[in-house]
């Protein structure tokens, strides 16, 4: 499933690292440099599986466990409404 | 609800344009954060007030000076324009709508407009006849107005306690509850200064940014505007109330969500974002973040080792260690 920043909500990469920028409620929250990196991909359109994928290249991480983390990590920010499903995707 | 709904009788005649029935024909000029607001449009009432809230910041008119100023203009409304209710217990609050090139800001009793481009200009309709009640709805107008002035300045006005040992600042960004004014007060048993435990400006000054006092809010700010001057910021902290005093270092993308999330009114205008991002982008590159843990036993332990720490790594007011 590919996944999309809500409507109301910005990212931005910071030296490294990234923040998340809820606008409307002037609300932000600051995102480790793996987590921005996993963002970056997903604004870009990657799927989770892709991301996975990609991310087992430029780390030193077991596979099995940057799955966990990174489904993890996606699940987080949908709980939060940061992220929904790309338009056509289903829940 | 609707912009300016639960203010203004018939939101759809808010003002688009700076233009109206003045009050009178008074003015004043105040000089703040490196800029000058010219108030004008109001009565001898409305001019006293302004000189008894912000003594110190009055300048004499001139000419030159005039003519960069931010023009500040204050028109009448009837009173039947505005919804009244009992203020008892009621939380001050506005209404924001961000536009490309202009904000409105409704409140009780008051209708602001921010004209953005090419340079800032505001206007305040208010029905409020009494000095009292006017200048609360002034005063907040014009802390919204030095918000967008300072943005566009390459700075950033910051809901923070801010405090100075006379040589260096330190900022400890936070909204209502943080610890801030728990915080200035330790700081101030310690014989430290506090600019204000609210709302402090963040000013880029020469290769460093500084602190600068801000005429507004907060328990400590108001009567020492005059005497602490600009001093280069060190650091900046969250705060953490804690059983034991602790300093961590903060991330990069939380020092910068953090000062994100503290900036007030700008932090919501999606025409301005960019700008704020750029601002803070130049502020977290400059000035490291920690989160401090702090008791309440009135020490402040962590902070002051915090302090020797950076002392030892060679800290000086021309560069950061």
């Amino acid at each position: 499933m590919k996944l999309v920043l809500a409507k109301d909500v910005r990212f931005r990469r910071i030296l490294q690292q990234g923040v998340l920028i809820r606008q409307a409620a002037g609300e932000a929250l600051g995102i480790n440099g793996v987590g921005a990196r996993i963002l970056q991909l997903l604004v870009e359109g990657r799927s989770v599986p892709e991301i996975v994928s990609l991310l087992t290249g430029e780390f030193d991480v077991e596979k099995r466990i940057l799955k966990e983390d990174t489904n993890r990590f996606v699940e987080e920010l949908l709980e939060l409404g940061v992220l929904e499903p790309a338009p056509g995707e289903t829940a | 609800m609707a912009f300016a709904d639960r203010f203004v009788s018939v939101p759809d005649l808010f003002p688009a344009r700076l233009a109206g029935e003045h009050w009178g024909t008074a003015q004043v000029s105040l000089d703040f954060l490196g800029a000058t607001y010219s108030m004008t449009g109001l009565t001898p009432g409305f001019q006293e007030a302004i000189e008894e809230r912000f003594g110190d910041l009055v300048v004499a008119p001139d000419i030159e000076t005039d003519k960069k100023a931010i023009e500040f203009k204050v028109f009448r409304s009837a009173r039947e324009d505005f919804h009244h209710f009992d203020l008892a217990g009621w939380d001050v609050q506005f209404d924001f709508q961000y536009h490309s090139e202009h904000v409105k800001m409704a409140g009780y009793q008051l209708m602001g407009f921010l004209s953005l481009y090419p340079r800032l200009r505001v206007g305040l309709w208010t029905c409020s006849e009494t000095k009292s009640d006017f200048i609360l709805g002034f005063a907040n107008l014009l802390r919204v107005a030095s918000a967008y002035a300072l943005l566009e300045n390459g700075g950033v006005l910051i809901h923070s306690a801010a405090l100075s040992d006379g040589y260096r600042s330190w900022l400890f960004p936070g909204h209502s509850g943080a610890g801030k004014s728990t915080l200035s007060r330790l700081a101030a048993h310690r014989g430290w200064e506090i600019y204000s435990d609210d709302l402090n400006a963040i000013v880029p000054t020469g290769k460093r940014v500084s602190v600068q006092q801000v005429p507004f809010a907060g328990d400590f700010g108001r009567e020492r505007l005059e005497i602490l001057p600009p001093r280069p910021l060190e650091f900046l902290c969250k705060l953490r109330q804690s059983e034991a005093d602790a300093v961590a270092i903060m991330e990069t993308g939380s020092t910068f969500a953090l000062l994100v999330a503290c900036a007030p009114f700008v932090n919501c205008d999606p025409f301005r974002i960019h700008r704020l991002e750029e601002n803070l982008l130049a502020l977290v590159e400059e000035v490291p973040g920690y989160v401090l843990d702090f008791s309440l036993d009135g020490q402040l332990q962590g902070l002051v080792e915090l302090v020797e720490e950076r002392d030892r790594r060679g800290w000086n007011e021309t560069g950061s260690c």
